[in-house]
């Protein structure tokens, strides 16, 4: 197929004349042709103005009530009272909000630490920089983790206070199913934390930094959203 | 960046989504169901599918959080990609499971719809593709317009405009050839 072509299908594709089969097949190529999908969202943002010639119409709440039902089971009509799906700490999701970029420049500084040799046993522990993005990936927290002299230094690097009756609380993420362990509340600008003896570099996930009431969680696990994160392993 | 200044952007909203954040889709849905309810009516004509539609539509945004970025382009584009997409296949599905009968279904529909001249002229709020859009004569930017917000294939509009498909095929091609060359040579046209 000609370029040419390919990019009139994808405009196709998108302008919805296409029929039900070759739509289908289309969509298949689209899984495994990154470029083939570039185009398409070329063309989504070209025709998208198209929508301006249709107004707004409200859905029926029921609409709404319906997909609650279906994304959180359980769950009460008002989405501000209602739980989290899953926790975000129990997500893998939360490790997509980090970049390959972040994992490289972090592979970088722990893989000469781990290769190191000779192994002393249990003492050979790393220490490792971890930077903290939001999830514009702008970076907002610096963490240092000394798992010898088991201690965390934090910075802050450009995230903002937490709004009035709001904190933010660092926590050391285990992984699914395993409650995160807090590391306390941030505040000022250089922090120092001893880490807790239940904590351990091999169980260690992630940090991150979720947005909790004033004085911190007050269930001992994240109540409110993951505000900046980074993977410390893979 | 502040909190309040990243809460109020759609971005942020489904990066929050794709965390789990359910306030944060609440607020999603809040500020964007209503078009994409009309985007789904205009091309469903029926407010059962459409509403089916739409639960459909924000249940995969509930999944899918974790694959937007922003290359794929600004969020709203995203979302109306999303739910055209499922308004289509349940058109396409809808004919060939119940084999309408394509004139019948094609005249019920055409009844509540604004004749091709009214369509071929009205104007869309981003300037610079009414601009582009102008520069295509009356029945090529209907056939686009028809196509894309009312679902219509090559055959309906075929029928439609009276016209052979191999014409409307090449019409819509033109077109589309015409409006990228305007667009892109206009820079960005995003905006």
């Amino acid at each position: 197929m000609s370029a040419e072509e390919r990019d009139m299908r994808a405009a196709e594709f998108v302008l919805g004349t296409l029929d039900g089969e070759q739509r289908r097949a289309f969509e298949k190529q689209m899984d495994h042709d990154p470029a083939l999908r570039d185009l398409v969202n070329l063309w989504e943002a070209r025709l998208v103005g198209l929508n301006d010639t249709t107004s707004v119409v409200q859905p029926p709440q029921r609409v709404w009530i319906e997909i609650e039902r279906v994304i959180a089971p359980g769950a009460v009509d008002d989405a501000v009272q209602a739980p989290l799906k899953t926790p975000w700490w129990q997500s893998l999701m939360l490790w997509r909000m980090t970049t390959a970029a972040a994992l490289l420049a972090l592979l970088a500084v722990l893989v000469p630490v781990l290769t190191q040799g000779p192994v002393q046993g249990p003492e050979a522990l790393p220490v490792y920089d971890v930077v903290l993005r939001d999830t514009q990936d702008q970076p907002q927290w610096m963490v240092v983790c000394d798992w010898r002299a088991r201690e965390v230094a934090v910075s802050r690097v450009a995230a903002a206070a937490p709004a009035a009756g709001k904190a933010h609380e660092l926590w050391l993420v285990r992984g699914e199913g395993v409650a995160p362990i807090s590391l306390g509340v941030l505040s000022g600008n250089e922090i120092q934390r001893s880490l807790p003896a239940n904590a351990t570099w091999r169980d260690t996930k992630a940090l991150a930094v979720s947005l909790e009431p004033a004085g911190g969680s007050p269930t001992g696990v994240p109540t409110g959203p993951v505000l900046y994160a980074a993977p410390v392993s893979i | 960046m502040t909190e309040t200044q990243a809460g109020s952007t759609l971005e942020y909203l489904v990066a929050r989504c794709a965390m789990g954040d359910r306030i944060a889709f609440a607020d999603l849905y809040q500020a964007t169901s209503a078009k994409l309810f009309a985007v789904l009516l205009r091309i469903l004509k029926n407010e059962e599918m459409a509403e089916d539609a739409l639960q459909d539509v924000f249940i995969k945004v509930w999944h899918k959080a974790t694959e937007y970025h922003v290359g794929k382009g600004a969020v709203m584009t995203w979302l109306l990609s999303i739910a055209r997409y499922r308004a289509i296949d349940l058109l396409r599905r809808a004919k060939t499971a119940v084999q309408v009968d394509a004139e019948e279904g094609l005249e019920e529909r055409a009844a509540n719809e604004p004749d091709v001249a009214e369509l071929a002229g009205r104007a869309v709020d981003n300037a610079r593709l009414n601009t582009c859009l102008d520069e295509l004569e009356g029945p090529r930017r209907a056939c686009l317009v028809l196509a894309y917000c009312e679902g219509y294939t090559h055959d309906e509009l075929s029928q439609r405009l009276g016209s052979p498909v191999g014409t409307i095929k090449s019409w819509i091609r033109r077109g589309l050839k015409v409006l990228k060359a305007c667009l892109d040579g206009e820079g960005d046209y995003r905006g």
